[in-house]
């Protein structure tokens, strides 16, 4: 039956959407950790950026055909995640806790000086304005260049460089701090 | 290269180190160990940015996509099922429309319907009508007759499926012939000849009208027929 059924272009619909499968599934293999870090990072809070990563390949999936270049794919995801973070606070306000009053995700009491330490620095960054801590987790995580990073928060790259040097900056600083409130509880 | 360009370059990025900042540190001890404690703090940095990620999330992932493109595969084919449904429908709905529409009925059919039907009046009537009187209704056709065509025991107008028709009952020596006159109507379907076990009957065009004689099927219609053409005559 011509009229009803076209057997070899329902065997290659079938061929390409095992290939668009095989794409999606790599995609999430590949870059869902930094994904989610990233996230976690920009939102801080292990749900919603459990929630934004669904989204993000969600929408990923749908506009798989979209992506040409596989080099491209991490800050294409990167820039979906962001998006869908935007439309959180497009949508209506939910109440948001100030993280800074909130105990952080990692709950495991830090039993040495190292792992102290770290929570110390993971509290810093939080503390740190978005506008820093967004081209430094890009920079860090996503291995993203000061171009790559220009584009994608769409600044110019002396901007994004100030930004970083700030983040360092004050990050250092906040470290030096604490270390000697500490040394001097100590003493 | 002076110092704040290098802190800004070491802060901005510790492991973009070019020849230019390994020339401006190479006999700076203090400018060495600007550049290693930035870079440590970026393994720290690293390290805490590196939080936990769920075990399941990437096969979480996967398998919404899944479930996601099964439910629209499943919207599709319930867009096909819908759409062949309609089809069906539509199809049932022509199929009933087309056998009981009285296109596909022949004139014949109805005509023989209309016999019996009035078969109860025309049986018992017995009145003899006057030519002038058959003639002003026929006239409402545009038609009259010259004279007799025979003994006209009813005459009356009547609905021939919605067509106003003259219904006329002759009695002849061929026992009584129904004789139906109307405008020609794309209603029906032309039959020349009809009959059935009890009646036979023929349709006679004139232009754009028709008439349509029925007598008993053992009993000839011809000289009816011969009476009609040679007497009935048209207005232009």
């Amino acid at each position: 039956m011509p009229m009803f059924g076209k057997k070899k272009s329902n065997v290659s619909v079938l061929s390409d959407m095992a290939d668009k499968q095989k794409r999606y599934e790599a995609l999430v293999k590949a870059y869902h950790t930094d994904l989610y870090r990233y996230g976690y990072w920009l939102c801080h809070d292990p749900n919603i950026a459990d929630d934004l990563v669904q989204e993000t390949f969600l929408r990923a999936w749908k506009s798989l055909d979209s992506l040409n270049d596989i080099k491209a794919a991490k800050s294409w995801l990167i820039t979906i995640l962001r998006r869908e973070n935007a439309r959180r606070f497009e949508r209506k306000q939910f109440d948001y806790v100030d993280m800074e009053d909130q105990p952080l995700e990692d709950n495991v009491s830090p039993s040495t000086e190292d792992e102290m330490e770290q929570q110390l620095l993971r509290r810093h960054i939080m503390s740190l304005p978005e506008e820093y801590s967004e081209p430094l987790i890009l920079q860090i995580v996503g291995g993203f260049s000061g171009d790559e990073i220009s584009e994608m928060l769409s600044l110019n790259k002396n901007t994004v460089m100030t930004r970083l040097f700030r983040a360092r900056n004050q990050l250092k600083e906040a470290l030096e701090n604490s270390s000697d409130v500490k040394g001097q509880r100590n003493g | 290269m002076d110092d704040l360009e290098f802190r800004r370059r070491i802060y901005s990025n510790p492991n973009d180190l070019d020849n230019e900042v390994t020339d401006y540190i190479a006999d700076n001890e203090s400018q060495k160990r600007f550049v290693n404690d930035v870079q440590s703090l970026d393994l720290k940095l690293k390290k805490a940015l590196e939080v936990d990620v769920p075990d399941s999330l990437a096969d979480r992932l996967i398998l919404r996509q899944t479930l996601e493109s099964h439910k629209q595969q499943t919207r599709k084919s319930r867009i096909h099922l819908s759409l062949a449904a309609s089809v069906a429908f539509a199809v049932g709905l022509t199929i009933n429309m087309v056998s009981f529409s009285n296109a596909e009925q022949g004139i014949g059919e109805h005509a023989l319907a209309h016999v019996y039907h009035e078969l109860k009046y025309t049986d018992v009537a017995d009145s003899s009508i006057q030519l002038t009187a058959v003639n002003a209704k026929l006239a409402s056709f545009g038609g009259n007759f010259a004279s007799d065509i025979g003994k006209v025991v009813y005459s009356n107008f009547c609905s021939f499926n919605g067509q106003k028709s003259l219904h006329m009952v002759v009695q002849s020596d061929q026992g009584p012939i129904t004789v139906f006159i109307m405008p020609t109507s794309s209603q029906f379907d032309y039959e020349s000849e009809f009959s059935d076990d009890r009646f036979k009957g023929e349709t006679m065009e004139f232009g754009n009208r028709q008439v349509i004689i029925v007598g008993d099927k053992e009993k000839s219609l011809s000289d009816m027929k011969l009476a009609i053409e040679h007497n009935l005559n048209w207005e232009v």
